[in-house]
């Protein structure tokens, strides 16, 4: 407990750095994400095909390959990063390719009539899209919302890999130095995670249930066969 | 540089015995980790899926298994089995018996693994579970069979047709997630390749072979995957139809 005490302040540290890792990653990755999609809905056929290459050859690498060849082989390019630049980059493209079938499926699952009963109304393509199919897409979207923000919270801890002291390389910095107390520390940093990650999915069947209540009751079925 | 790559680095000795040899550990830990984390998601899909009010603690404590263990980033569990469960002398006694095959780091990151596999896993199965008609197995108890029979043939294996596809990416993370092993030791092709790269300072080569072997790993695994897929499609489909027909005939 002593050894808890001592390095409260550490530790406090690494979970802002924790917290900023995941919170860039996971705007990044929705913004890179979103660019994604509208590639491979472009007009341009090799930017479409690229666009569908990066996002199936992503999914099948692992995230620390992804991490660790950002930050050594960008470095032998001429691309020198710190080790917290690269590994927000690397997360960002990584997510990116997670987040852009999120975000596709999530466009799809609006029905087409939407689109065409808004621009039969006279509204033009940018109105429908942003003030109706848009709305809708993030609704249905919700849950995997929540779990893209569980993912980058586990996500950054492999930033200790390469020597970013967030809260996970804290605790091993500190479990290196003070003998004898592993499960301290490793117990209190999943107890931390923990907290952070079930409160985030708190927080969407929260949201899931608010959601719920206000749509009709035909939707209530669907709404909760989604919620995990 | 980009102008002076030496594949050599990879393509021959010692580069490709390395690699090699951790692509080895890499199909080994996938192997184990699936085979033990499927095992674990299943007792836990079952025991959660339990009606009896005697075993509402049961239930409860699968519960927080399933919610602790999934919240937890994989990194974190590595660590605490490896530098926490792993230097007790009494865990390290029983499982001495596969130092002979294996290093208490890769018994360390398969534990790890599979527990936190097995609670996607138990999901999904219990996913499966519940999908099954309730009267299949009021239709079971009606006849006479025990519970544990109507469970065990006549529930689980339609449940576990249905998730076919939901297990199998299951699977395919579990694939990747052994990525993970290297910070705690375990010779797997990741932690062959940073060793390629410390011994030829050649990081270009090093990454993109170990990162083309996975990807070589991952693509396979989708086929087979596709393949299931298309097989159950072939095959699945029909089914559930003439067995409708077949109860719709009956009556």
């Amino acid at each position: 407990m002593e050894t808890l005490i001592a390095n409260a302040g550490y530790f406090w540290g690494g979970l802002w750095i924790t917290l900023s890792i995941a919170g860039l990653s996971l705007v990044g990755s929705f913004a890179w994400g979103t660019g994604l999609v509208a590639l491979r809905g472009s007009r341009f056929r090799p930017l479409r095909w690229v666009a569908a290459v990066y996002t199936t050859v992503v999914r099948t690498i692992p995230l620390l390959i992804f991490i660790l060849y950002f930050y050594f082989v960008l470095a032998e390019l001429g691309v020198h990063m710190d080790t917290y630049a690269a590994c927000v980059l690397a997360l960002v493209c990584f997510r990116g390719a997670y987040v852009s079938e999120v975000i596709r499926s999530g466009i799809n699952s609006v029905p087409q009539g939407q689109t065409d009963a808004g621009i039969a109304a006279g509204l033009s393509r940018m109105t429908v899209f942003t003030r109706i199919v848009l709305p809708q897409a993030l609704r249905n979207m919700r849950p995997a919302l929540t779990s893209e923000g569980i993912k980058a919270i586990k996500d950054s801890t492999l930033a200790s890999v390469i020597g970013v002291a967030e809260l996970i390389g804290r605790v091993g910095n500190v479990n290196a130095r003070v003998i004898g107390e592993p499960f301290l520390l490793f117990g209190f940093a999943a107890v931390v995670y923990f907290v952070l990650n079930f409160s985030l999915s708190l927080l969407g069947r929260y949201l899931g249930a608010r959601q719920a209540q206000k749509t009709k009751p035909k939707r209530v079925a669907v709404a909760e066969g989604r919620t995990d | 540089m980009l102008d002076d790559l030496d594949w050599g680095v990879v393509l021959d000795d010692p580069g490709r015995s390395m690699l090699l040899s951790g692509l080895g550990v890499t199909l080994q830990l996938t192997l184990l980790t699936v085979t033990l984390a499927f095992v674990l998601g299943l007792l836990v899909a079952v025991g959660r899926t339990t009606t009896s009010p005697y075993l509402a603690p049961l239930r409860w404590l699968l519960a927080s298994y399933v919610e602790f263990f999934r919240n937890v980033p994989l990194l974190v569990q590595l660590f605490f089995w490896s530098f926490g469960v792993f230097t007790l002398e009494a865990v390290r006694f029983i499982v001495s018996p596969l130092n002979g095959w294996f290093s208490n780091q890769f018994i360390a990151g398969v534990l790890a693994m599979s527990v936190y596999g097995s609670t996607f896993i138990a999901e999904v199965i219990r996913s499966g579970i519940t999908s099954v008609p309730k009267g299949q197995l009021e239709a079971g108890l009606a006849s006479g069979l025990p519970r544990s029979t109507v469970m065990a043939r006549i529930i689980l294996p339609q449940a576990l047709r249905t998730v076919v596809p939901a297990i199998g990416n299951e699977f395919f993370t579990i694939t990747k997630n052994t990525s993970l092993v290297m910070v705690i030791g375990v010779t797997d092709l990741v932690f062959r390749g940073n060793e390629l790269e410390v011994l030829t300072y050649r990081p270009f080569e090093a990454y993109t072979g170990v990162m083309v072997l996975y990807s070589a790993l991952c693509f396979a695994e989708l086929a087979v995957l596709e393949l299931l897929k298309r097989r159950r499609r072939r095959a699945g489909a029909p089914r559930p139809a003439a067995a409708a027909m077949e109860v719709g005939g009956g009556r």
